[in-house]
């Protein structure tokens, strides 16, 4: 196998391992999955076509980073800010629980989009704080403070909705 | 449902996985491969109908005339009508009766008479005379 088809195997075993998560952490920001994406596979075309990841030092945050200025650009070219989608599903729910996936999807969704962004890079993404926060472009420290929030407020959110389910009052 | 800590909540919220996407829109060099070779396939057979239908369009208009075979003179040869003058030499200079009717009658000559006038030969053919 020569180095280019290594090259391209590597990078499409990235997508396959990491491609759900960047099209999830996509879709927070566009609000359209399939707009999502889009630009994740802009991403990995453009790098199986021109690019090398050999030189980026850790490339499961290359990956993120690559995806958010994708579908960051693409939002500035569009002109727009499209409320996020909320009936396709993001989620692959655990033991059928759909309405557990819809609440967790609009608990997401009613979070700010920093707030929201560092909750899905954290937990879905499994990127550190500093990765995040080089990310992100802010201080390590900032990211988890704003993590522990977004993830009380997700919580509460939540709870409140579980408990309205529970109490038809 | 009770409040859990963060560590347990992230736990439960780790159990919803991101849902799969599509595969990734590229052609693998050996469908690339197979798609040229069945293009050149594609290719080569349209070059041989195309040849076939040519060559056999052409080629029977290169058949050269046969003698005494009346459609094939009217098709490739030129015309001349037979005259009474062309019929007074072919009598005069061939061998004999026989071959000078057989050169009027199987060396077909295609009419070129105008529709409003008549054929000398033809009507002369009609006439019953007594001698």
């Amino acid at each position: 196998m020569d180095r280019t088809e290594g090259s391209r195997g590597d990078i499409e075993f990235l997508y396959r391992q990491h491609g759900a998560a960047l099209v999830l952490f996509a879709s927070t920001i566009t609000g359209e999955r399939s707009r999502a994406q889009d630009a994740v596979h802009q991403v990995f075309l453009k790098l199986i076509a021109n690019g090398d990841l050999s030189r980026a030092q850790d490339k499961k945050a290359y990956l993120f980073a690559c995806t958010r200025n994708a579908v960051l650009n693409e939002r500035k070219f569009q002109d727009r800010h499209e409320p996020l989608e909320m009936d396709a599903a993001w989620f692959s729910p655990p033991h059928r629980d759909i309405a557990g996936e819809r609440n967790l999807r609009r608990a997401l969704a009613a979070l700010p989009d920093d707030q929201r962004e560092i909750v899905v890079l954290h937990i879905w993404g499994d990127l550190t704080f500093a990765q995040i926060a080089d990310l992100l472009s802010i201080n390590s420290n900032t990211a988890a403070s704003r993590y522990r929030y977004a993830l009380g407020k997700l919580r509460d959110e939540m709870s409140a909705k579980e408990n309205s389910c529970a109490d038809p009052r | 449902m009770p409040i859990p800590d963060d560590e347990r909540f992230e736990h439960y919220l780790k159990q919803f996985r991101p849902l799969l996407p599509d595969a990734l829109p590229i052609s693998t060099p050996q469908r690339a491969r197979r798609y040229w070779v069945f293009g050149l396939w594609s290719a080569s057979a349209a070059a041989v109908i195309i040849l076939g239908v040519i060559g056999f369009r052409v080629i029977p208009s290169r058949v050269p005339r046969q003698p005494g075979n009346p459609q094939r003179v009217g098709l490739t040869s030129p015309v001349r009508p037979l005259t009474m003058r062309d019929a007074n030499s072919l009598l005069a200079t061939a061998p004999s009766y026989k071959s000078a009717l057989d050169e009027m009658a199987f060396h077909a000559r295609g009419s070129t008479v105008p529709k409003d006038q008549q054929s000398a030969v033809a009507v002369l053919s009609k006439e019953k005379i007594k001698l």
